[in-house]
């Protein structure tokens, strides 16, 4: 159960952070808001695990 | 982080690790693997990004921060710690497989045959732990910090 948490988590990272790169014609606040934000926090919590 | 905890526990025990704990520390080092391919495709990324989300001084600071992220997941000063993990591993398992009575010998930190060996690991583990897991991450709040003002 844990190891496919951390392969999921190490996962979703990687699509988070190209879905920030690849958005385009966002709004500053919303980009924080729909992307940078939650990218941080999954890398908070994969750093604690 | 909370990862090593069981490996920490048995270093302070002293005690033989179970098969299955093995096998999950083998799990984990697989994930440092992904974790470094993922670090590898992400700075590709990064580099050949064409489209930009945001303009100028909030774009340089997206890119630190999605470097602080890649280094976070390989930068150069965590394959010490991979290689040491990966040698405790392997010197473990095949002293459980062999049956020997102290799994954790290994002189190869201090150089003393007769040492605590065990004490010796459980030193190093912490070290990475409490001190440069925590620096490591450092660089990732601090550019966070940095993007936050540019786009709030």
């Amino acid at each position: 159960m844990l190891e496919g948490v951390i392969a999921g988590s190490l996962k979703s990272v990687y699509d988070m952070v190209l879905a920030l790169l690849s958005a385009h014609d966002a709004q500053k606040r919303n980009l924080f808001v729909d992307h940078v934000k939650p990218l941080h926090e999954r890398l908070v919590a994969i750093h604690k695990d | 982080m909370a990862g090593f905890a069981e490996l920490q526990r048995h270093l302070e025990a002293k005690s033989s690790p179970s098969g299955a704990l093995l096998a999950f520390l083998e799990t984990r080092r697989r994930d440092f693997e992904i974790e470094r391919d993922l670090a590898h495709q992400l700075t590709q990324h990064l580099a050949s990004a064409e489209r930009r989300p945001v303009r100028s001084d909030a774009w340089a600071a997206l890119q630190t921060y999605c470097e602080a992220i890649a280094d976070y997941f390989y930068p150069a000063n965590n394959i010490a710690h991979t290689t040491w993990y990966t040698r405790l591993l392997d010197k473990v398992r095949g002293q459980v497989e062999r049956g020997h009575t102290d799994v954790w010998w290994d002189p190869s930190i201090s150089g003393d045959p007769k040492g605590d060996h065990a004490r010796e690991q459980l030193l190093h583990l912490t070290t990475i732990a409490l001190r440069d897991l925590p620096e490591a991450f450092k660089p990732i709040n601090a550019s966070f910090a940095e993007l936050q003002t540019k786009l709030l």
